[in-house]
């Protein structure tokens, strides 16, 4: 919020003024203005406001903030006047003027019209400014303030429960993962978020992770009801070694989406797990794409009898031409 | 008629008195600057006051009192040997002992004073303090927070400039200050307090002893209290001992029975042991030292100063100094540095000897409870005094003319949990529409940290003052509401947007529709949004239902 004083027009120093001639601003006027130095002050602002503005400006994060503002103020006078001009291009006059009144109604009415028009257009911008502001403020919450330890920084916007901010955070996070905060705060986020997109991006970041816990926090997701977020959480699942197995092996079951994704990560990194008793089901599956993943995953085992007939029964009488075609052409080799 | 400096402590009271020719302490006490700080009711109905009260209170604990300064504020009334007597009038008699003896010492009249206070003191207990000296013929011309007189007695008495963490280790209560003296102005940058003193290491020392005493003969003298007030002045004693002996013997005779047989305490207690019983108090000192500098990571001192009778208790310094990692100054005079102090701001307010411009700030933030039993905070804490800010309430009755505001001092979010300074309350407040009246309430805490507050009603009509008053209101209470600006931009919200959904069925369709649009957005982005969103979104609203109601006629 904007304050009615110009903080630094009240302790007469320039924007770009030390902290040190700040410092000293201050005691010279605190010397004309405060009520102890016993005459009537000779200075124009009361010592509330001269103390005030020191506050503001003496602490080098609140001055930042405040100079952000002056910066904004700044230039949310000049859209005002571009804004100013353009009415008259948009909100033209479309009010069907009825044939029985006269001329000079009509054009008193269709005036009026236009200047409702215009009423509305300029209440539209003003919105449109409220939220572009609100959305670059909320976006430029994230800022790392000296001293602070970014990644202490970083895990607290994390875990926010604004979304845009924690989607930040997470990304930024991505080149701290070897600190244990951080990956303390993304599996975190892990467990309470809410918002699809952090979480995707959490789980995005848990392929990089090397943490212990993080299969348990990705399994709570890959049974979820989000399918999208339980294929990436299949996906991440992979890195956490052999221990993934079973959770992938069970997630095949699930919906198709997911079943997919685990499988693809079961034939790229555990393909020695896998049985024709895990693969044989997923060929009646109707998702296309599961069907011709299984039946690439069933050719290491085609010596077997029946793995050999489900794949010629595929390749003549499954629905779909790809599948049909994988099929055939897994038996040839 | 020089004004004086006065500290009047938990357990002891001393003044002081600062000219050209420097700043001492008078020596108001037997022989000493010290008078203690103890009142006591004599066999004959008399009240005693300092070394005389000591004697009785030794005899007989329950007809005197020692810790009077505990009480300011928390306790009306104080029992001495069955009889009840206002605390105010116990205060008055100790600082008219004091102004009596500073008189005969001076051989001149004396009448004003600078009062040092504990900066955590709330505006009522500074009231207290104030009607009680002034009953004494004490004039206080300004309360200076201890801390601050203590870091002034050590920097502006020595003509020093810089910057110094001053812990102020007291006998009940403990503050630590940050402050600059620079260019003629002595800046008080971060302040603050917590309640715990020298009464915690005497109560940490007794439950020591009365826990050997109970193993060794199976007698639990906490349940005495008699017996735990002896056991309380000899832990005390010890205390002091420790700096100068490596172990300490205590002799209580006939402390208690047991059964037939009469028990005598006899302890001797080690000083590495004491060490470590008392490091839990001296932690709470170093968390809150670390506290103040971590709030300033930009200003690191130039001198850690221990101040305070507590600080001279065996192994703080060296403690303080390894939690800070900073080498810590013991002041020249901890046990006489506050009154100084506050001498040297009294001499330097009415020009003597000392030229110099004292800028303190506020310890604890002071606020009104809201909506929900939350405190909302009206003026921060740290700012510098004298502060001031504005409040808008409005009622929440239709002609209602009373509001009541309650008034807080603390850092709590809930307002609960945060002292209670008093209801306030607005009366004749002009009749209207409920959430229609707005009075602006100013609040303002001058440089003796003294709170007032002033209202005028901003709607209709010129403003005029209000009348108010601290107290309940006598036909029960009638709440109020504030409208912080979050909530005034909310209201002002839902005032143009029902206007503008009125205007709206008025409008040509095409204009309708997107008038619809545009409420339906705003609202879905107050629920969303921050303050700022809030107040430039009602703005918006605001001016296009003004600007269409003029074209609509």
């Amino acid at each position: 919020m904007a304050s009615r004083f110009d903080y630094y027009e009240v302790l007469g120093v320039a924007r770009d003024a030390s902290p040190q001639e700040i410092k000293r601003a201050f005691r010279r006027l605190a010397k004309l203005c405060h009520p102890d130095v016993g005459r009537p002050s000779s200075y124009r602002y009361p010592f509330e406001v001269v103390a005030e503005a020191y506050r503001v400006l003496s602490d080098p994060a609140s001055r930042r903030e405040y100079d952000r503002t002056l910066d904004r103020s700044a230039g949310g006078a000049r859209g005002g006047e571009v804004a100013r001009g353009e009415p008259v291009r948009r909100g033209g006059a479309r009010a069907g003027p009825s044939p029985r009144v006269s001329f000079w109604s009509r054009l008193k009415s269709s005036y009026r019209s236009f200047r409702i028009g215009s009423v509305i257009s300029s209440l539209e911008r003003s919105i449109d400014e409220a939220e572009r502001l609100f959305r670059e403020r909320s976006s430029s919450e994230l800022r790392l303030e000296e001293g602070l330890d970014p990644v202490e920084v970083l895990c607290r916007a994390a875990r926010s429960s604004n979304p845009s901010l924690a989607l930040q955070a997470l990304r930024r996070l991505r080149e701290h993962l070897l600190h244990p905060r951080a990956a303390d705060a993304v599996l975190e986020v892990l467990r309470c978020a809410s918002s699809p997109m952090v979480l995707e991006e959490a789980i995005a970041l848990c392929g990089f992770m090397k943490s212990p816990r993080k299969l348990e926090a990705l399994r709570r997701h890959l049974l979820g009801e989000d399918k999208r977020i339980a294929a990436m959480a299949a996906s991440a699942m992979a890195t956490c070694g052999p221990s993934a197995v079973p959770h992938l092996l069970e997630a095949l079951g699930s919906h198709p989406e997911v079943a997919l994704a685990a499988l693809r990560e079961l034939r790229g990194k555990f393909a020695e797990f896998l049985t024709p008793a895990d693969l044989l089901p997923l060929l009646r599956s109707e998702d296309v794409s599961l069907r011709v993943e299984a039946l690439k995953a069933l050719s290491t085992f085609k010596e077997q009898r029946e793995v050999a007939s489900a794949i010629r029964s595929l390749g003549e009488f499954d629905g779909h031409p790809l599948v049909r075609f994988w099929a055939r052409k897994l038996l040839e080799f | 008629m020089p004004a004086l400096g006065v500290d009047f402590g938990s357990s002891t009271t001393l003044c002081a008195l600062a000219d050209e020719r420097g700043a001492r302490a008078l020596p108001v006490g037997v022989g000493s600057p010290f008078m203690p700080s103890a009142v006591a009711l004599s066999e004959d109905g008399r009240l005693l006051v300092g070394e005389e009260a000591v004697s009785v209170l030794r005899a007989a604990p329950d007809r005197g009192i020692w810790n009077l300064k505990r009480l300011v504020g928390q306790a009306e009334g104080v029992e001495l040997g069955g009889r009840t007597f206002e605390l105010e009038l116990l205060l008055s008699a100790l600082f008219r002992r004091l102004r009596e003896r500073a008189e005969a010492l001076l051989r001149s009249p004396v009448r004003g004073a600078v009062l040092a206070v504990p900066a955590g003191f709330t505006h009522r207990q500074r009231e207290v303090l104030a009607r009680s000296a002034s009953a004494a013929g004490f004039e206080v011309r300004r309360f200076v927070n201890e801390p601050t007189a203590a870091a002034l007695s050590y920097v502006v008495g020595r003509g020093l400039s810089g910057r110094a963490l001053v812990v102020d280790f007291g006998g009940g209560t403990t503050d630590v200050s940050l402050v600059e003296h620079e260019e003629g102005v002595f800046e008080v940058m971060e302040s603050r307090g917590l309640p715990v003193g020298g009464f915690d290491l005497d109560e940490v020392v007794a439950d020591w002893m009365a826990d050997l005493f109970r193993r060794e003969t199976g007698l639990n003298l906490r349940r005495d209290p008699v017996a735990f007030g002896r056991l309380m002045a000899e832990a005390e004693e010890a205390k002091k001992a420790f700096s100068q002996a490596k172990s300490v013997r205590v002799l209580i005779p006939m402390v208690g029975a047991l059964g037939e047989e009469v028990l005598d305490l006899d302890l001797t207690l080690a000083r590495e042991a004491f060490e470590r019983r008392v490091e839990p108090v001296f932690e709470r000192v170093a968390a809150l030292a670390l506290e103040v500098l971590g709030s300033r990571p930009q200003c690191p001192p130039d001198l850690v100063l221990a101040v305070g009778g507590s600080s001279l208790t065996w192994s703080f310094v060296g403690y303080l100094s390894r939690r800070l990692g900073l080498p810590v100054k013991r002041g020249p005079d901890p046990l006489e540095a506050v009154a100084l102090g506050a001498a040297i701001e009294a001499a330097s307010l009415e020009g003597r000897g000392f030229d110099f411009l004292l800028v303190d700030v506020l310890q604890q933030s002071l606020g009104v409870e809201v909506e929900g039993g939350r405190f909302l905070k009206v003026i921060p804490r740290g700012s510098k005094l004298p502060a001031s800010a504005e409040m808008v309430f409005t009622t929440v009755e239709d002609g209602q003319r009373e509001v009541e505001i309650h008034v807080l001092q603390g850092e709590e979010e809930l307002a609960c949990r945060n002292v209670s300074l008093g209801r306030l309350l607005l009366r004749d407040i002009p009749r209207g529409r409920r959430g229609e009246v707005r009075i602006k309430v100013t609040f303002r805490v001058d440089e003796s940290g003294m709170l007032s507050v002033s209202a005028v009603d901003s709607k209709g009509g010129p403003s005029r003052e209000l009348k108010l008053s601290f107290g309940v209101s006598p036909r029960g209470s009638r709440a109020g509401r504030v409208l912080s600006e979050e909530a005034l931009a909310e209201v002002q919200f839902e005032e143009a947007y029902r206007s503008l959904v009125a205007l709206s069925a008025a409008l040509e369709p095409s204009h309708r529709v997107r008038l619809e649009e545009c409420l339906k957005r705003s609202r879905s982005l107050m629920g969303e949004g921050d303050l700022s969103l809030k107040v430039s979104l009602s703005r918006a609203l605001n001016e296009a239902s003004a600007k269409l109601r003029s074209l609509l006629g």
